[in-house]
C-alpha cells in the first residue's frame, strides 16, 4: 500500500491529532507575539489621540509621536544609478524561493517521518532524511538573502522601512528571535536524526519536528502580515497614524487568504524541487537499487506536489474574492486592467504543470501490469486536456496595435475587460483539473485490485460522479456563462469549483473505502523512462516562474502606493512594469534560483561520495 | 563505492545536469517568449496635473474632466458597457441626475444636476442606482469609493472639471465655474514647479492628424490594419465629405453595418482644430477604390 | 470485477446503475441551488435564474 493510502485509511485518528495540536501551537504563538506587542502598541494608540505633551509621560516601550506615513517625493528616494525596484525585485524573489522551500519541506518531511514510524518501513525515514538535508544548505541560503534584502530595503527605501518598522514596532523583533528558534529546533532535528531513531527517542524527535514546523508556520503569518499591511492596510487611519493594536494590523482583510494561499503553494513548490532533486539522482544513478530508491522518492515527492497544487485555485479565488471586497477597484485591476494579459502566461504555465504531472502518471503506470486496463483511457484524457489547454490560452480579443495600446492607457478596454470572467475559460480550467485527477486515480488504481462486494456500486458512483460533473460545468459555463446576467455568470463559476471539488473528494473517499484491503499488484519502482523524469524539472521550473508571476500581481494590485491607501510611492519605479519587461525579470529570478538548486544537489551529494584511499597511501595502512 | 565506479560516473553525471539545465533554461525561455508576445502595457502612476489658471478656457476644463474620468479618477474601470456600474459615458448625465432626484429612494440635499453629480462622487451611498448596489445589500450600499479619498485622491478642482466634462458631453450646460485659484496647499508650494504642459502642436498633415488622434488604432487607413472599426481605405466610394465630418464629430449618428454605437469617441469635435478636421476629411473623401 | 456471480449481478446492476445516477444527479442538482442561494442568485426549479 502506497503511503498516502496509509494516511487516508488506518492512522487518520493519530494524524488528524497531530495537525490539531499543529494548528493549536501556531494559533498560540501568534497570539502570543501580538499580545507581546500589544501593550506597547496600546500605548501608542492612546499617545496618537493624546497631545504630543503627553509623550514624555506615558510609559512603555513605544512612547513618541504620531507617525503618518510619510509623503516622499520623488528626490526622497535614493538613486544608486540602477532601478531600485529591480534590485529588490530580484532579492526579494529569491529569498521568497528559498524561505518557500525551506518552511515547506519540513512539514512534509514530518508526515513522512511519522508515516516511517507507524509503519516500521526505514525507507520513509531515510527519505525523510535525505529531504532534509537538501533542505539544510537551502536554509542558509533564505537566512542570507533575508539579510541581504533588508539591507537593500533599508538602503534603497529608508522613509519606507521607516513608517513599516514603526507600524510593526517589536513584531519585527518577534520574527528575530522565532527565527533564532527555527534555526534552533532545524539543527537538532536535522542532527539528532540517527541519534533519536527508534523507540521513545523518536517521538521526542518527532515532536522536535513539530516544533520545527510550528515556529516555520508563524514566522510565515508574521511576514505575511506586513505585505498585507501594504495592500489592505489596517488599524491606521487615514493618514497612515497607528490607531489600532498589532492585532488589528496584522489581521488586515487580506492576511489569512494569503496565509492560506502561500502555506499551500509552498507545499507544493516543496514537493516539486524535492521531486527534480529525485529526478536529478535517478538520471545520474547507476545501479538499479539507486533507481529504485529515487524513481519512489521523486514519485512521492511529486504526489505531494500536485496534491498541494490541486486546491490552489480555490485558494486563489478566495483571495481573490477578499481583494474585490476590500477594494473592488483592486479587484479589477487585477482581473480586468491592465494586468488582465499575465492570466494568459498563467494558462500556460498552469497548462504545463498539468500536462507534465499526467505525462509523469501515465509513465509512471508502466511501472505495474495491472495499468493495462486502464491504458486506453490515456489518449482521450491526452485529448481533452490539449484541447482544453488551447480554449485557455485562447486570448479573448486578437492582439492589439501598438497605437490602440497607447490609447489604452492605465484604464480598462471595452474588448480586454470580459477576460476577466470568462465561462469558456471557466470551463477548459475546471475539466483539465477533474481529468488530471481522472489521471491520478488511475495511476493510483493501476497496482491493484478491488476486493470490496460493493465494487460494482462504487464503480458506477464513481463514473456516474465524472459525468454528471463534467455535464454540470459545461451547463453552467455555457447557459449562465452567455445566457443570463454578469451577477450569475460569477456566481455559476463557484459552481463549476464545488463540481470539481466534488469529483476529487468523492473520488478520494471511495477509493480509500474501496481499495482497503485490495490485493496488490507487483510493480517494480525504477522501471520508468528517462523521460519521463523530464516531467519532474518541468514542474519545478514552471512552479517557480508562476511564483514570480502571481507575486508581480500581488505587488502591482497596489500600483502606485507603498502602502494602499495610506503611503504613496513616488518613486522612479511607481508605474505597473508591462508583462515582458516583468516575465524578463521572472526570468531572471527562475534562472538564479535554478542555478543555485543544482548547487545544492550538488553540496547534498558531495557527502555521499568518499574519495577511496589512493594507491601510494594504502602501503602505510597495511 | 570503488574509487573505479566514481570515475566512470563523473562524465555521466556532467552530461545529465547539462541536459537538465538546457531542458529548463528552454522551458523558461518559452515563458518568457510568451510574455513578451503579449500586448505590453505600462500602468503609469498618476501625474499631478499643473494647471495655468490665467489661460483656462472651458474648453480645457472640460477635457481636463475628460481626461480624468478616464485615467487618474479611473472611473472608466466600472463605469464601462460592462455592466458593473452605470454606464456614464452613455447616459445624459444632466438628464439622468434630474431622475434621480425625483426618486424617492433618494437621501441627499443636491437641488440641481452639479450637485447630484459632486455628491454621488464624495459620497456615493446617499444614492444607490438599483441593480448596482453590494452584493446582499440589496442596493443600499455603494461599491464605489468617495473619490476625494485614497486611493484615487482627486481635488475640489479635478472633481469640477469630471463634472464639466459630465455636462458638456452631451451638449448639456456647463454649470460649474472655472476655479481662479489653486488650493491652499498647492499654492503655497514653491513656484519653481515645472510649467504647464502645452497643448499639443496641431498636426501639419491628414496622416500625422489621424495618427494624432490615433485614427489608424481602429480604423484600416493610411498603411494601418485593424478590424475593429470600419474599413477606412475605400470611404470615398462610400460617404461624401459632408457625411465624412458629421461620422467624425458625431460619429453615433449613423453608425456603419455590423459596428456598434458608441465605440468611438465622440469628443472629436473638442479636440481636433478646424484645419485638422478638414485635412482629415479631405483626405478621407479622396480614398477611393481607384487610388 | 470479473467475478463468477457475474450473472446474478447481471440483473442488479441495472439497478446499481439507476441507484447511482439518481443518487448523483439529486446531488449535483441541491449543490448547484444550495450555492447560488448561498451567493443571493436564488435558482427557479428548472435551474434557470429567478429574476
Amino acid at each position: 500500500m502506497s503511503w498516502p493510502s496509509m494516511l487516508l485509511a488506518k492512522q487518520r485518528l493519530p494524524l488528524l491529532g497531530l495537525v490539531v495540536l499543529y494548528l493549536c501551537a501556531i494559533a498560540l504563538i501568534t497570539l502570543g507575539a501580538s499580545t507581546i506587542t500589544y501593550a506597547a502598541t496600546e500605548t501608542a494608540g492612546v499617545a496618537a489621540e493624546v497631545t504630543t505633551e503627553s509623550v514624555e509621560t506615558s510609559a512603555g516601550f513605544r512612547d513618541r509621536l504620531p507617525f503618518p506615513a510619510p509623503k516622499l517625493q520623488r528626490e526622497d528616494y535614493p538613486n544608486i544609478g540602477f532601478s531600485s525596484r529591480s534590485i529588490v525585485w530580484v532579492i526579494a524573489q529569491m529569498h521568497l524561493f528559498f524561505a518557500a522551500f525551506v518552511l515547506a519541506v519540513p512539514l512534509f518531511v514530518l508526515v513522512i517521518e511519522w508515516i516511517g514510524v507507524k509503519t516500521g518501513d526505514e525507507r520513509y525515514d531515510d527519505m525523510a532524511h535525505e529531504c532534509m538535508k537538501i533542505s539544510m544548505t537551502a536554509y542558509s541560503i533564505t537566512a542570507l538573502f533575508g539579510g541581504t534584502l533588508a539591507f537593500a530595503l533599508f538602503l534603497l527605501y529608508p522613509q519606507f522601512m521607516a513608517y513599516m518598522m514603526n507600524v510593526f514596532d517589536s513584531q519585527v523583533l518577534v520574527y528575530a528571535f522565532l527565527f533564532f528558534a527555527e534555526s534552533g529546533f532545524l539543527y537538532i532535528y536535522y542532527y539528532s536524526w540517527y541519534r533519536w531513531r527508534f523507540g521513545n527517542s523518536k517521538w521526542v524527535h518527532l515532536t522536535l519536528g513539530l516544533m520545527l514546523n510550528v515556529v516555520g508556520t508563524t514566522l510565515l503569518l508574521l511576514a505575511n502580515a506586513w505585505v498585507t499591511f501594504m495592500m489592505a492596510p489596517s488599524g491606521v487611519d487615514d493618514a497612515g497614524v497607528v490607531t489600532g493594536g498589532i492585532w488589528e494590523i496584522m489581521r488586515g482583510p487580506l492576511w489569512n487568504p494569503i496565509n492560506l494561499h502561500r502555506f499551500i503553494a509552498n507545499i507544493a513548490f516543496g514537493g516539486a524541487v524535492i521531486g527534480a532533486y529525485a529526478a536529478y539522482k535517478f538520471l545520474s544513478a547507476t545501479d538499479q537499487r539507486a533507481r529504485a530508491h529515487y524513481d519512489w522518492m521523486g514519485y512521492t515527492a511529486n504526489f505531494i506536489a500536485v496534491l498541494a497544487f490541486l486546491p490552489l485555485p480555490f485558494a486563489g479565488y478566495w483571495l481573490m474574492a477578499e481583494i474585490y471586497a476590500y477594494s473592488q477597484q483592486m479587484g479589477i485591476t487585477a482581473m480586468g486592467g491592465i494586468l488582465a494579459w499575465l492570466f494568459i502566461v498563467q494558462a500556460v504555465l498552469i497548462g504545463t504543470i498539468l500536462m507534465a504531472s499526467n505525462y509523469y502518471l501515465w509513465s509512471g503506470m508502466s511501472r505495474t501490469a495491472g495499468s493495462q486496463r486502464y491504458t486506453w483511457l490515456i489518449k482521450y484524457i491526452a485529448a481533452v486536456l490539449v484541447v482544453c489547454f488551447l480554449i485557455w490560452v485562447t486570448p479573448h480579443t486578437l492582439i492589439l496595435s501598438a497605437a490602440e495600446m497607447k490609447q489604452l492607457g492605465g484604464s480598462n478596454h471595452y474588448l480586454l475587460g470580459p477576460l476577466g470572467i470568462m465561462p469558456a475559460k471557466n470551463i477548459a480550467v475546471n475539466l483539465m483539473l477533474i481529468f488530471t485527477f481522472l489521471s491520478f486515480q488511475l495511476f493510483r488504481r493501476a497496482d491493484k485490485e478491488v476486493t470490496v462486494a460493493w465494487a460494482g456500486f462504487g464503480n458506477a458512483l464513481m463514473i456516474c460522479i465524472y459525468i454528471v460533473a463534467i455535464i454540470n460545468i459545461i451547463f453552467a459555463g455555457i447557459y449562465y456563462g452567455y445566457f443570463t446576467n454578469t451577477v450569475y455568470k460569477v456566481g455559476s463559476s463557484v459552481m463549476q469549483v464545488v463540481s470539481t471539488l466534488i469529483v476529487i473528494i468523492a473520488g478520494v473517499t471511495i477509493d480509500t473505502l474501496m481499495f482497503k484491503g485490495a490485493n496488490k499488484l507487483p510493480s517494480q519502482w525504477g522501471k520508468v523512462s528517462n523521460r519521463s523524469q523530464y516531467a519532474l524539472f518541468a514542474l519545478p521550473v514552471a512552479f517557480t516562474w508562476l511564483m514570480a508571476l502571481m507575486g508581480y500581481v500581488r505587488s502591482s494590485v497596489r500600483s502606485h502606493w507603498h502602502v494602499y491607501t495610506v503611503m504613496k510611492d513616488n518613486s522612479p519605479d511607481n508605474f505597473i512594469p508591462a508583462i515582458g519587461h516583468a516575465g524578463n525579470m521572472m526570468t531572471i529570478v527562475t534562472v538564479l534560483f535554478l542555478l543555485f538548486v543544482l548547487f545544492i544537489f550538488w553540496i547534498a551529494s558531495l557527502s555521499d561520495r568518499k574519495q577511496a584511499r589512493p594507491a601510494y597511501l594504502s602501503s602505510d595502512n597495511t | 563505492m570503488s574509487a573505479a565506479r566514481c570515475n566512470q560516473r563523473r562524465p555521466q553525471q556532467g552530461s545529465v545536469l547539462l541536459r537538465v539545465l538546457l531542458f529548463s533554461l528552454t522551458l523558461t525561455l518559452v515563458f518568457t517568449l510568451v510574455a513578451n508576445l503579449l500586448p505590453q502595457v505600462e500602468g503609469e502612476a498618476p501625474v499631478d496635473m499643473e494647471i495655468d489658471l490665467s489661460a483656462l478656457t472651458m474648453d480645457d476644463f472640460v477635457s481636463l474632466g475628460e481626461s480624468i474620468f478616464r485615467e487618474k479618477g479611473t472611473c472608466t474601470l466600472c463605469h464601462n458597457n460592462l455592466g458593473r456600474a452605470p454606464d456614464i459615458l452613455r447616459l445624459d448625465m444632466v438628464e439622468t441626475s434630474g431622475q434621480r432626484l425625483q426618486d424617492e429612494r433618494y437621501q441627499g440635499v443636491a437641488a440641481n444636476a452639479a450637485e447630484y453629480l459632486r455628491e454621488s462622487m464624495i459620497e456615493p451611498g446617499l444614492f444607490v442606482v438599483k441593480g448596482f448596489g453590494k452584493k446582499g445589500s440589496n442596493d443600499t450600499e455603494s461599491p464605489m469609493p468617495a473619490v476625494d479619498k485614497a486611493p484615487i485622491l482627486l481635488s475640489d478642482i479635478e472633481i469640477d472639471a469630471v463634472i464639466a466634462f459630465l455636462q458638456a458631453k452631451d451638449g448639456n450646460e456647463v454649470s460649474v465655474e472655472l476655479p481662479t485659484e489653486m488650493p491652499a496647499a498647492k499654492a503655497a508650494e514653491p513656484a519653481a514647479a515645472p510649467p504647464a504642459a502645452p497643448l499639443p502642436e496641431p498636426a501639419d498633415n491628414a496622416e500625422a492628424a489621424l495618427a494624432k488622434y490615433a485614427c489608424t488604432a481602429c480604423h484600416s487607413v493610411a498603411g494601418s490594419q485593424s478590424p475593429v472599426g470600419p474599413d477606412l481605405n475605400q470611404v470615398g466610394d462610400r460617404l461624401d465629405p459632408g457625411q465624412i465630418r458629421e461620422s467624425i464629430i458625431e460619429p453615433n449618428a449613423v453608425v456603419a453595418e455590423g459596428f456598434f454605437p458608441g465605440m468611438m469617441p465622440a469628443d472629436f469635435a473638442s479636440k481636433m482644430t478646424v484645419n485638422e478636421l478638414q485635412m482629415i476629411v479631405d483626405f478621407l473623401a479622396g480614398q477611393k477604390a481607384g487610388n | 470485477m470479473a467475478s463468477p456471480d457475474i450473472e446474478v449481478n447481471l440483473n442488479n446492476r441495472v439497478y446499481t446503475w439507476l441507484l447511482a445516477t439518481i443518487l448523483v444527479v439529486c446531488l449535483f442538482y441541491g449543490m448547484n441551488h444550495v450555492i447560488m442561494s448561498m451567493q443571493g442568485l436564488p435558482l427557479n426549479f428548472d435551474l434557470t435564474p429567478v429574476q
